[in-house]
């Protein structure tokens, strides 16, 4: 118990912020789905380890365990769409532990998002010049500044509703780590938990919507 | 007998509603009459019942304005919700009756009756924090609510949701540094920080241009009863919360700089709106365009100042109802009817349905203020109240509601026909008659605008602005 103390310990502070920072941008570049969703579920998890020591445990644990069930309802939606957004796997491309290797993430190739991604970085280092707040940590508030950045950026350039869902998810979520640090009231948690599932439903709603008609068979049940 | 505590009654009965019209879903018609009936009903007790002593309704004791404690919450209905819920449950009522045998969905009723206890939880909770994450989670059932009869792509729906979604964070910031602002040192400073995140979160809900893009985009693929009651109904409870905000700082309704900005975000919405409308080929669209140029008067409404302006901002709200319903049940027939609300799909219909088609264009004359309609009486006070300050934002005003009659008549043109369509049905007898009593009602409140003044004075006195 104790190794998973220390970890957990080790965990809460810089390895989290590092693994936020990364974990936005995979969301953001990610061509698989599965690859983002993944890292969507682990910021989640980073998100509440980086609340560790800023708000009470409980709430910690309640925040993970919201981010898990709504990750995984988009999971339920994400599955039945054939490679989980507008592109569809192609024959003799090269696949990594199952997954296909691609440059294309959306509407955008890898390198305009890369491009795009640092266009985010030099925006947070501006609005952070003149960042005063001084009840929320520095740490926490950069990271926000960065999932909020990447979120409104992956919102801008989705072409597909999963993308869109990944994305304002990450924006919510990085309102979510400064939020948390300004308003400990327990009613607000529970109505923001409600409220991050609502949406991961009604993303997931969209998502299977939009492919139940892109496949032409109304009502019918997609292909896995 | 223990009286029934007024929050009880207006969270579980549009809930039960719900259930047993998604029961009923199959036969439209008791699914309509039970959506119709629960929403009617809670107009009439949030109308009639006094908050301060017991009634009896149907021989029961209810204690309307009694709270009730709900895990460790309160829930207590004040008299601005109450006047508030009166006129969202009576508009979700007139919207639900005029679905008459019309395809809106099967959910349509039932997601409905759910919307609406949603937005009754939200006018039974105390604090505006709480309020916002209901009225943003709303906008989930809203997206089955605008799901036609089948599956597929909601249209405007994701756009919808996207700004609905991104207003919470925005709303709740704004909040938090209000609530800083008065009780810190830093006082109007924090509060002026908020001004920001407010102005583009409720930007965001009473889609101020460019947020409002989800409008158009929402009547050209939603059903479109469907599209009207989330325009109406949710936009409505989206000014009930700018007014709970402002309550919190009502030192912004005298600031002249931000009302002249609150003004300024309702010209360019109603100009792009009416400009817009003028040139689209379909009706969905030309109604979207129509209800987006009304609501940046209903910005130029809030925005005019003094006393008056949440007065008028309200009366608007509740006067654009009726039209936004009048357009969308007569969109619904003439799109179902022709199988597309196309222009060149159209040619013929005026002459196979002249009430609807008629219905539409009174709709569409009310949302361009036009004379002795339901829009003219708000439109004029908002026109009157910018042109003090600006006279040439009156004349832009002037030429984008002209945008929309251009529109409506070029649709007209199309619909006439060189004859009448012989592959179309008659003119349906009852959904005639409610679409004939809706334009009625839109005349009727040309002729006589203060018809819901005394409910609208009652909301915003009881919210003591002034």
């Amino acid at each position: 118990m104790q190794v998973f103390a220390d970890l957990f310990g080790f965990l809460t502070g810089t390895p989290a912020m590092v693994g936020l920072l990364l974990t936005a941008w995979v969301i953001f570049v990610a061509a698989d789905w599965r690859v983002a969703l993944s890292a969507l579920l682990v910021q989640y998890i980073l998100v509440g380890l980086a609340l560790v020591g800023t708000v009470q445990v409980e709430l910690v644990v309640v925040r993970i365990l919201t981010g898990v069930l709504a990750t995984a309802i988009l999971y339920l939606s994400a599955r039945h769409v054939p490679a989980g957004g507008d592109e569809a796997d192609e024959e003799g491309r090269p696949h990594i532990l199952g997954l296909q290797v691609r440059w294309l993430a959306g509407p955008l190739g890898f390198p305009l998002r890369l491009l795009a991604s640092l266009l985010v970085v030099l925006m947070v280092v501006l609005v952070f010049q003149n960042y005063k707040l001084e009840t929320v940590p520095m740490g926490l508030a950069l990271m926000a500044f960065w999932m909020a950045g990447m979120g409104i950026l992956g919102l801008v350039l989705s072409g597909h509703p999963l993308r869109a869902a990944l994305a304002g998810m990450t924006f919510l979520a990085g309102f979510d780590l400064v939020f948390a640090a300004l308003e400990s009231s327990l009613a607000l948690v529970g109505f923001l938990s409600a409220f991050y599932l609502l949406a991961a439903l009604g993303f997931s709603y969209l998502v299977a919507a939009h492919y139940l008609v892109g496949s032409g068979s109304p009502g019918g049940r997609a292909q896995g | 007998m223990t009286p029934l505590p007024g929050p009880i009654l207006l969270l579980a009965i549009p809930a039960l509603a719900a259930l047993l019209a998604f029961l009923l879903r199959r036969w439209a018609p008791a699914s309509m009459l039970v959506a119709a009936a629960a929403s009617a009903g809670l107009a009439v007790l949030c109308g009639q019942l006094p908050l301060d002593r017991s009634a009896y309704v149907l021989g029961q004791e209810v204690a309307f304005g009694r709270p009730v404690v709900i895990a460790g919450r309160t829930l207590m209905l004040d008299a601005a919700g109450q006047s508030w819920l009166a006129l969202v449950f009576g508009m979700a009522g007139a919207a639900f009756l005029l679905a008459w045998r019309l395809r809106q969905g099967r959910l349509f009723f039932s997601f409905g009756l759910i919307l609406l206890s949603f937005y009754a939880l939200v006018a039974l909770l105390p604090s505006f924090e709480l309020g916002v994450l209901v009225l943003v989670m709303g906008a989930t059932p809203a997206l089955f609510l605008m799901q036609g009869e089948k599956p597929g792509p909601v249209r405007g729906g994701d756009r919808y949701f996207l700004v609905t979604l991104l207003a919470a964070p925005l709303l709740l910031a704004a909040a938090w540094l209000a609530a800083q602002g008065q009780a810190g040192d830093e006082g109007v400073g924090m509060v002026r920080m908020a001004l920001l995140p407010a102005g583009l979160g409720f930007g965001m809900l009473l889609a101020a241009f460019p947020f409002g893009t989800w409008m158009p985009a929402l009547t050209a693929g939603a059903p479109p009863l469907a599209a009207a009651l989330v325009m109406s109904v949710s936009q409505a409870m989206a000014l009930y919360l700018a007014a709970l905000f402002l309550r919190q700082a009502p030192w912004m309704l005298q600031d002249s700089k931000l009302l002249e900005v609150v003004q300024f975000a309702g010209l360019v919405t109603a100009v792009a709106g009416g400009l817009m409308a003028a040139v689209q080929r379909d009706l969905g669209r030309l109604f979207g365009y129509a209800a987006l140029c009304d609501v940046g008067i209903l910005w130029l409404a809030m925005g005019s100042g003094g006393s008056q302006s949440l007065v008028l901002g309200l009366q608007h709200a509740v006067n654009r109802t009726t039209p936004l319903l009048l357009m969308g049940a007569c969109l619904a027939l003439l799109r179902h009817r022709a199988g597309s609300d196309e222009l060149a799909a159209l040619r013929g219909t005026a002459r196979r349905l002249p009430i609807h088609t008629a219905g539409f264009a009174i709709g569409g004359l009310a949302l361009a203020g036009f004379p002795l309609t339901a829009g003219f009486a708000t439109h004029w006070g908002a026109i009157r109240a910018v042109a003090e300050a600006h006279w040439p934002w009156a004349l832009l005003l002037l030429a984008s509601s002209a945008g929309i009659v251009v529109g409506l008549l070029r649709a007209l043109a199309a619909m006439l026909g060189d004859e009448p369509r012989d592959d179309m049905g008659k003119q349906p007898v009852v959904r005639s008659a409610l679409v004939v009593l809706a334009a009625a009602l839109v005349i009727g409140l040309g002729v006589c605008p203060q018809l819901f003044l005394p409910l609208v004075e009652r909301a915003v006195e009881a919210f003591a602005l002034f």
